[in-house]
């Protein structure tokens, strides 16, 4: 089933599924587009976990509202939207956006993910794999040291003799690499 | 990865492209995906199924809830005992402490005399994400710890290689079980180190006197008002404090919910707290699960140990 499958809340077979049942099997196959989302929107960690569970909650309550004709995995990522602006409101942290649209981007753009070949969210994404063995090496080495390796951007400072600062553009301009590798494979749709 | 994207392209789009590519690369690289998936649809379905916590609404009703931090359940406490008491009250004499307006002070003295009140609690403990199994610690997740009075507890751990570990204090000695035998017994408290101090963020749970010094000093109440749990239900007394700053240990958030009539706390949650031994941020979080009574030899070894009737994590409920 597609990520973005809307599926059904009443089931086809003969045998009534009930709906809590039903909703955790959506809920699971679009878990992991979800939590990227709301990895994009947030850097903590735990505020991660915590928004996803009251988007699940969220969303169990509302669902007599849900959309059918439109794909689940889009209506969850809108009720995970509002969630990430409430938690910078309530936690009156700065957000580290400049702009709440920068979320209805990212949000277009896990769209485009899910409608990508694949039953699952790594399957769709697998073409970042290819794109991350495509990049220079000045790119790739702290891609993988910092998310496959888990390294701090201070540590690769200090490894690479240069600043944390220089390692953090460095990072930067390597994603946006990679962005433009998922468009040139469209993956992406292609920005103007 | 705190340090990730400090700042951000001018263009929206490209910012947006950023953070995009950078949620895709940690989910790219994250070995325990899978399992962090699974935990966080176990536990918000686990949510879901609790009786008048969610109830899916038909058409247009509202599910206002306000946004906000964690979700689970609440806390408790035990005074005297050392480190997993002092936990609980850690947590409730914080607000006490810190936040000044005499309502919030007056209810925060409800809250406190509420654990200290004669009675029995039950409460579990959620620590996310959890100590990989393969680490083969006694962890804290999905432990339980029962309080009795103000003087009294027993947590009870998963041990990895099978079983539970018990350690309690019956306000008379403290004592250890691992492997179904009693391994220590001591006068007082502090009997198998507790293991607490082994797990618990740094020093903020092991002394309980300059703990509350600290904190009174330490952290900030950014809300206090009446809120639901963010499962939902009916409104609670709620705390929330944040550390003031990063040279504090302890938890970078400490939130309480309890019950408006009783001052019972229902749930505190300790996030971003900082284990001894790793550098992941934790939440614990201590939920009220039951306050039935418990058997009058609860908390000494004898129901514990193997072969024992009792040997059950705790009676059926």
């Amino acid at each position: 089933m597609d990520d973005e499958d809307a599926g059904s809340l009443t089931g086809q077979s003969s045998r009534p599924i009930e709906p809590l049942a039903l909703f955790e099997v959506l809920v699971r196959e679009n878990a992991d587009s979800l939590t990227a989302f709301l990895r994009a929107g947030v850097e903590d960690q735990a505020a991660v976990d915590d928004l996803f569970q009251e988007t699940m909650l969220i969303a169990w309550r509302k669902i007599g509202e849900y959309d059918r004709v439109r794909p689940f995995g889009a209506w969850l990522r809108g009720i995970a939207r509002n969630l990430i602006l409430a938690h910078y409101r309530k936690s009156a942290r700065e957000i580290p956006f400049s702009s709440d649209q920068v979320l209805d981007y990212i949000d277009g753009r896990m769209a485009q993910i899910g409608r990508k070949s694949g039953d699952t969210f790594d399957e769709k994404i697998t073409a970042l794999r290819d794109c991350i063995e495509r990049l220079e090496p000045m790119y790739r080495e702290p891609i993988e040291l910092h998310y496959g390796q888990q390294k701090t951007t201070e540590w690769i400072a200090q490894q690479s003799a240069t600043t944390r600062d220089a390692i953090q553009k460095r990072l930067q301009r390597a994603r946006l690499q990679l962005a433009q590798c998922l468009q040139r494979k469209a993956v992406l749709a292609r920005t103007g | 990865m705190a340090d990730d994207i400090d700042s951000n392209p001018p263009d929206i789009q490209q910012q947006a492209d950023d953070r995009f590519v950078h949620a895709l690369l940690l989910h790219m690289h994250d070995e325990r995906a899978l399992q962090y998936r699974e935990q966080r649809v176990e536990r918000a379905m686990l949510a879901l199924r609790e009786p008048g916590i969610a109830t899916p609404r038909g058409d247009n009703g509202s599910a206002a809830r306000p946004a906000g931090r964690s979700l689970q359940i609440p806390a408790w406490a035990r005074r005297t005992a050392w480190a997993a008491a002092a936990m609980v009250l850690v947590a409730a004499c914080i607000f006490a402490m810190t936040y000044s307006p005499a309502p919030a002070l007056a209810s925060l003295s409800d809250i406190l005399g509420a654990l200290n009140r004669p009675g029995d609690r039950a409460y579990r403990i959620t620590v996310q994400p959890p100590d990989p199994p393969s680490q083969g610690k006694v962890g804290l997740d999905r432990a339980t710890l029962d309080l009795r009075d103000g003087s009294q507890y027993l947590l009870i751990r998963l041990d990895p290689k099978g079983g539970f570990q018990f350690d309690g204090y019956d306000g008379r000695q403290s004592w250890r079980i691992s492997g179904g035998q009693v391994a220590e017994t001591k006068e007082g408290l502090g009997a198998g180190g507790l293991g607490l101090t082994e797990t618990m963020p740094d020093t903020l749970f092991s002394d309980l006197e300059p703990t509350l010094k600290q904190i009174g000093t330490d952290y900030t109440i950014e809300r206090f008002d009446l809120a639901p749990l963010p499962a939902g239900g009916p409104p609670l007394r709620h705390v929330l404090a944040s550390r003031k700053s990063r040279d504090v240990k302890g938890p970078v958030v400490i939130e309480i919910w309890a019950d408006t009539k009783t001052g019972m706390p229902r749930r505190i949650v300790f996030d971003q707290a900082k284990f001894q031994g790793s550098t992941l941020p934790r939440r614990l979080t201590f939920d009220l699960v039951s306050e039935d009574v418990m058997p009058a030899d609860w908390f000494t070894p004898a129901p514990h140990t193997a072969g024992k009737i009792g040997a059950s994590p705790r009676p059926a409920r």
